[in-house]
C-alpha cells in the first residue's frame, strides 16, 4: 500500500468515526499537536473529533538526506478526540487493518510514552505503540494545554506516516518509500531534505533569525493586549519555528535555550487563557455535539 | 468455600509499576478486611498491563459481631453520693439504647468513666464488599495519575472495566461511569469481545484459555526458561539481564521468545553500546558468547502470536534493530572525527562543555572539570601519590567529561563514562587513564561496584563532592525522601570508597577548597564567605550522617559511634578506625574501668573551664605523680593518634586509672583554699581532656550495674 492510499485509508476511516477531515495549518509547526485544530481546541468543554495530515518540522533532525531514518521534515497523520472514547484502543487497532496490519499477525504494544511538549504547557500519559518492535503511533491522554488542566480530556492519536509505512511496505529506507505506485518517497522529498539541511545547519542567517523572533513575540504580545487570541498563535508558532532554527543551528546556549522556551510557552500560555475566554464568552456554540 | 473476585480491567499500565501497585493492593485489601472485621483464608493479588487482579478464599459471609464501647460521663458527675444514677447518665443510657444496669465503668488515664458496650451486628458480606472495592481502587498509591474521558476519577491508566464476584454473585460498583460486572476480557490480540464468567471459581480457567497468564511470577518463569533454551540451542552464555525481565514480564500477557539476528559487522561496536540499543530502546535480550563478547543475536519477548506469524514478526524486529545498529555505528564514527587536527578529538571535545550548564549559576561542565583538576591532586598530594599515579590523574581529569558531547552518550546517557573508556583507549591513551575515566563515576547505584584504581577513587570523590557541594551552595539540600540529586547514594559512595582504598585525609579542607573555588569567579565569594563557614560544617554533617547510617547497619554500637563523631572528627577513615578500636575493647573491664575514671574526672571539673595546672600549687605527691603520669602518657598517645594507632592509645589512658584512682581516694578536691582547688579542679579537667582525645566517652552507655562515676 502506497503512502497515499494509507493517508486516503486512514482519512476515510476517522471520516466513518464522526472526525472531521482538516487540513495541515499555514505555518511551519513541530507537530500536528501545535495546530490550532488540537492545541486551541482541545481547551474548554466543547467536543471536538478532526483528523489531518500535518508536515512536522523538527529542524535539528535534518541528515542532508544521507539518514535512513531521520528528515527534518516528517509527515504525522494526527487524530483529535474529546473526550476520549471508552473503546478508543479499540477504535485505533481497527483503523490499523484499514492500512493492512491485522492484530493476530503482529506483535501490537502499548508502551509507556509519557508526552510533554515544553514550550505549549501541554503534557499527558499514553504509550508509544509499538508494532513488530517499531514505534508508529503516540497515542496520548492530554491533560493539560496551555497550562490549562483539561477537563473532558482528549485523546491524541499521532501516527508517523513514513513509519507506518516502513512497516507496511517493509523497507529498510525512508527514501525507497513509495508515495504513489510509480514514485518514492525519495524521488519527492530528498532534494528538500538536502536543502533544508544545508539551510538549518549552515546558511540560516541567525542574526535575523534572532531578530525575527524578537518580532514575532513582540507581534503576539501586541496581539494578545488586543484579545485576539489566534493570531496571537500564529505568531507563537512563528516564535516556535524559529526558536527550533536557531536550536539546529547552535546559535543557543543551553542557559538561554530554558529561557527560550519559557519566553514561547508564555506566549502560548497566554493564547490560551484568552481563546478558553472567547469561547466561554460565546457561550460554547460546539456545546450541543458537532452537527456530525 | 466463598471466593471473591476483583478484576480491574485497565488499558494498558506501565510495566515498571505493576508489581508495586500489586503489593499495595493485597496490603490494603488486608487492612480494610481486618478494619471491616471480615475473616479470610487468604487473599492474592495478580496482574497484567490490562489488569488488576485480587482474590480473597474463604472469605466470611458476614462480619463478625462486635462491641463498640462508647465513652460516657465521668463517674464523679455520673452518680450522686448514694450512687443513685444522675441526669448526664440517665441521657447517656437514653441516647445509646443501653440500659442503666448494662453500663459499665473503666478506668482511663483521665480518671473513671461510664462506658456503654453496644452490640454492632455484623452485616452480609455482599453489602459491605462495594464500600471497601471502591475504598481499594481509590486508595492505591500510584506513580502517576492521569483523567480520562468526561469522568472525574483518576487512575494509572483509564479503567475500562470492572469485575467483582462474590462466588456467583456481582457485588454491584459504580466508578466513573462504569458499572460492576461478570464481563472479562481475553488477550487484546488473540482474542475478541467480551466474556462472561458464572462464577469466581471459573476465573481462572477463562483467563488462561483466553491467553492471559494472570501471574507476573509465572509470566516470568516462561521467558526465563524460554530464554535459556535459545542460548543454550545457540551456544551461548547462561546470562539473563534482570532487572529487563522484571521490566519485560509486565509487557504482555502471554509471553513467547522469539529469536532474531543481526549483522556480524556491527560485533565490532563496543558490548555496552550493543546492549544498550538492543536492551534500552528495544528490550531486547543480548546474547552472550563469552564474559566479554556478544553472539549477533537477539531475544524478544512477544506477546503470545501464533507461530505462523513469528517469521514475519522477528523479521520486523530485525529491521529496526538494524537501522538503531545502523544508528549508533554512524554516531561512534562521528565521534571519533575532530575539527582541530591538532587535538585529539576528546580533547577536541573539552572546549564544547563550556556550552554545557553544569548548574544554575555554577558554571559549566568545563569548569567543573577544572575544579576537579584543582581538587583531585590535592587529594592525590595528601596522600602521596607518585608522580607517575599523578599525572595519570591529571589527564584523566582533563578527558573525564569529554563524552558528555558524543552523539553516543547523547543517545544513551547510561553511557556516560564507557564511552569515555572505549574513545580513550581508541585515541591511544594510557589504559589507566581509560580506567580512571571509567571508574571516576563508580558506584552509579546501589550494588554497583567501586573503582579499583586509587586515581579513579580519587576522581570518583572529587566528583561525587562536587556534586554535593555544588547543590548545597545552590540551596538544593535534600529533605525527607526528596533526593533529586542522589546526594545521599554519592555521599556513600564517598565513604564506601574511602573505606575501602583506606584514604586518611580531612573532608573538610576538601569542601572548603571547593566551596572557594567554586565561588571564586561567581562573585558571590564575599556574600557568601559567612555562610561558606557554615556550609562546610552543613556538607560535613550531611556526610557523617550517611557515615552513622552505614555504621549503624554494620553492626557498629550506635553510642560508640556518637561518641566518636561527638569529637567532630574530619578523617572518614579515621573514625572508622576509633569507633573499632573501641568496640573491640568495648565490655573488657581495663576499657570499663577507663570510662569510669574519665567521667569522674569529668563530672567533677566540668564546670572548671580554661584553668592551667600549676605545679608549685600542689600540695600532695599523688597530685605530682598523676601529673607526671599524664605528660608521660599525653605524649605517647598523641604520637600514637598521629599514626591513627587507637587500639594503643587506650592501653595507654588505661595507665591512667591507678593513679587516678589513687588521687581520688587519698586528695580531697573541693577544699577550701581556693587556689588549691582550682588547681586540682584543672588537673581533673586537663585528664579528662586527655581521656576525651579520641571520643567523648560519657556517651558511652555502660551495662546496667557498672558504676559511672559521681556528680557534683
Amino acid at each position: 500500500m502506497n503512502i497515499q492510499d494509507i493517508i486516503f485509508n486512514l482519512e476515510e476511516y476517522w471520516s466513518k468515526k464522526g472526525c472531521l477531515i482538516l487540513t495541515p495549518y499555514g505555518t511551519e509547526v513541530g507537530a500536528g499537536t501545535m495546530n490550532p485544530s488540537t492545541f486551541l481546541r482541545v481547551l474548554g468543554p466543547e467536543p471536538w473529533r478532526a483528523a489531518y495530515v500535518e508536515p512536522s518540522r523538527r529542524p535539528a533532525d535534518g541528515r542532508y538526506g544521507d539518514n535512513p531514518n531521520r528528515v527534518q521534515l516528517h509527515y504525522q497523520f494526527q487524530v483529535i478526540i474529546k473526550p476520549s472514547p471508552d473503546d478508543i484502543q479499540d477504535i485505533y487497532l481497527k483503523s490499523l487493518e484499514k492500512v493492512g496490519i491485522y492484530r493476530p499477525e503482529h506483535d501490537i504494544r502499548f508502551m509507556e510514552g509519557d508526552w510533554e511538549a515544553p514550550t505549549l504547557g501541554a503534557w499527558g500519559l499514553g504509550w508509544e505503540v509499538v508494532l513488530d518492535g517499531l514505534e508508529i503511533t503516540q497515542f496520548t491522554y492530554f491533560q493539560q494545554a496551555g497550562g490549562i488542566d483539561l477537563n473532558p480530556i482528549p485523546v491524541e492519536i499521532t501516527y508517523g506516516i513514513e513509519r507506518l509505512a516502513m512497516a507496511v511496505q517493509q523497507k529498510d529506507n525512508i527514501y525507497e518509500l513509495l508515495w504513489g505506485d510509480n514514485i518514492t518517497y525519495g524521488e519527492i522529498q530528498h532534494q528538500f531534505e538536502v536543502e533544508q539541511s544545508k539551510y538549518n545547519f549552515e546558511a540560516a542567517d541567525t542574526k535575523m533569525l534572532f531578530s525575527l523572533f524578537s518580532l514575532f513575540e513582540k507581534e503576539a504580545r501586541q496581539l494578545i493586549s488586543k484579545n485576539l487570541p489566534i493570531p496571537a498563535y500564529d505568531y507563537t508558532l512563528k516564535c516556535s519555528h524559529t526558536f527550533n532554527l536557531l536550536d539546529a543551528r547552535s546559535a543557543i546556549s543551553v542557559t538561554e535555550r530554558t529561557i527560550y522556551i519559557t519566553r514561547v510557552r508564555e506566549l502560548a500560555k497566554q493564547c490560551a487563557q484568552l481563546y478558553a475566554k472567547q469561547r466561554e464568552k460565546m457561550c460554547y456554540p460546539l456545546l450541543q455535539g458537532m452537527g456530525l | 468455600m466463598n471466593k471473591f473476585i476483583l478484576e480491574i480491567g485497565t488499558e494498558e499500565i506501565p510495566s515498571i509499576y505493576i508489581d508495586s501497585i500489586l503489593k499495595y493492593l493485597k496490603n490494603n485489601a488486608r487492612n480494610y478486611l481486618e478494619q471491616s472485621n471480615i475473616d479470610y483464608d487468604s487473599i492474592d493479588t495478580w496482574g497484567t498491563p490490562r489488569r488488576l487482579i485480587l482474590y480473597v478464599e474463604g472469605i466470611a459471609s458476614q462480619q463478625k459481631d462486635i462491641f463498640q464501647k462508647i465513652k460516657g460521663p465521668p463517674i464523679a458527675i455520673a452518680f450522686n453520693s448514694k450512687g443513685k444514677p444522675e441526669n448526664p447518665v440517665i441521657k447517656f443510657s437514653q441516647v445509646n439504647r443501653v440500659k442503666l444496669k448494662d453500663l459499665i465503668i473503666e478506668k482511663t488515664n483521665k480518671g473513671e468513666y461510664v462506658f456503654a458496650r453496644k452490640l454492632i451486628k455484623g452485616k452480609k458480606i455482599e453489602l459491605v464488599l462495594p464500600e471497601i472495592c471502591l475504598n481499594l481502587i481509590d486508595n492505591i498509591n500510584l506513580p502517576k495519575s492521569m483523567k480520562w474521558g468526561d469522568t472525574s476519577i483518576r487512575f494509572i491508566r483509564p479503567i475500562r472495566w470492572l469485575l467483582t464476584l462474590y462466588n456467583n454473585k456481582v457485588i454491584p460498583l459504580k466508578l466513573g461511569g462504569l458499572t460492576s460486572n461478570r464481563i472479562t476480557f481475553g488477550h487484546r490480540l488473540l482474542t475478541t469481545g467480551p466474556i462472561k464468567v458464572d462464577s469466581a471459581g471459573q476465573y481462572f480457567a477463562i483467563l488462561k484459555k483466553n491467553y492471559v497468564i494472570i501471574d507476573p511470577v509465572e509470566r516470568k518463569e516462561i521467558i526465563e526458561s524460554q530464554i535459556l533454551q535459545i542460548i543454550k540451542n545457540n551456544g551461548g552464555r547462561e546470562y539473563i539481564d534482570q532487572m529487563l525481565l522484571e521490566d519485560v514480564k509486565n509487557l504482555v500477557e502471554y509471553p513467547k521468545v522469539l529469536m532474531g539476528k543481526f549483522d556480524k559487522k556491527y560485533l565490532d561496536l563496543p558490548v555496552e553500546v550493543l546492549t544498550a540499543v538492543m536492551t534500552k530502546h528495544q528490550k531486547y535480550f543480548p546474547v552472550y558468547s563469552d564474559k566479554e563478547a556478544l553472539l549477533p543475536l537477539f531475544l524478544v519477548v512477544i506477546n503470545g502470536n501464533e507461530e505462523r506469524y513469528s517469521e514475519s514478526i522477528v523479521k520486523g524486529n530485525e529491521r529496526v534493530l538494524r537501522a538503531r545498529l545502523e544508528d549508533a555505528k554512524f554516531f561512534y564514527q562521528e565521534d571519533q572525527k575532530t575539527t582541530e587536527p591538532a587535538l585529539k578529538f576528546l580533547d577536541n571535545n573539552r572546549d564544547k562543555l563550556k556550552n554545557i550548564v553544569f548548574q544554575e549559576n555554577l558554571g559549566t561542565v568545563y569548569d567543573k572539570v577544572e575544579r576537579l583538576a584543582t581538587i583531585s591532586d590535592g587529594i592525590a598530594q595528601e596522600l602521596q601519590l607518585s608522580p607517575d599515579s599523578r599525572q595519570i590523574l591529571k589527564r584523566s581529569v582533563q578527558l573525564c567529561k569529554s563524552d558528555l558531547v558524543t552523539e553516543m552518550v547523547k543517545e544513551f546517557p547510561e553511557l556516560q563514562g564507557i564511552m569515555g573508556k572505549e574513545y580513550a583507549l581508541l585515541q591511544g591513551e594510557d589504559s589507566q587513564v581509560a580506567t580512571t575515566i571509567y571508574e571516576h563515576y563508580l558506584p552509579r547505584y546501589s550494588g554497583d561496584s567501586f573503582p579499583t584504581t586509587v586515581t579513579g577513587s580519587i576522581l570518583s570523590i572529587t566528583d561525587k563532592l562536587d556534586n554535593i557541594v555544588s547543590c548545597f551552595v545552590n540551596d538544593l539540600i535534600p529533605d525527607g525522601s526528596q533526593d533529586p540529586y542522589a546526594l545521599r547514594r554519592q555521599a556513600l559512595g564517598i565513604i564506601n570508597i574511602i573505606l575501602l582504598q583506606e584514604m586518611y585525609f580531612s573532608i573538610s579542607q576538601v569542601i572548603e577548597l571547593n566551596i572557594n573555588i567554586l565561588l571564586k569567579d561567581r562573585q558571590l565569594a564575599e556574600q557568601l564567605t559567612t555562610e561558606n563557614k557554615n556550609n562546610i560544617q552543613i556538607i560535613k554533617d550531611f556526610i557523617f550522617q550517611r557515615l552513622r547510617y552505614l555504621l549503624l547497619e554494620k553492626k557498629y554500637r550506635y553510642d560508640i559511634i556518637d561518641a566518636v563523631l561527638a569529637k567532630n572528627p574530619d578523617n572518614i577513615l579515621d573514625i572508622l578506625t576509633r569507633i573499632t578500636a573501641i568496640q573491640n575493647i568495648y565490655q573488657t573491664p581495663g576499657f570499663i574501668h577507663t570510662i569510669t575514671s574519665a567521667t569522674r574526672a569529668f563530672n567533677l571539673s566540668r564546670n572548671a573551664p580554661g584553668l592551667r595546672v600549676n605545679i608549685s600549687l600542689f600540695q600532695e605527691k599523688e597530685e605530682h605523680n598523676l601529673y607526671n603520669h599524664y605528660l608521660k602518657v599525653k605524649e605517647i598517645i598523641e604520637k600514637l593518634i598521629k599514626r591513627h594507632c587507637y587500639d594503643d592509645v587506650f592501653l595507654n589512658l588505661e595507665t591512667m586509672n591507678v593513679p587516678i584512682d589513687t588521687f581520688f581516694d587519698k586528695i580531697l578536691v573541693m577544699v577550701e583554699d581556693e587556689k588549691i582547688r582550682s588547681n586540682r579542679l584543672a588537673l581533673l579537667r586537663t585528664i579528662a581532656d586527655l581521656y576525651f582525645s579520641v571520643a567523648d566517652l560519657t556517651k558511652i552507655a555502660l551495662a546496667k550495674g557498672t558504676i559511672k562515676g559521681e556528680s557534683i
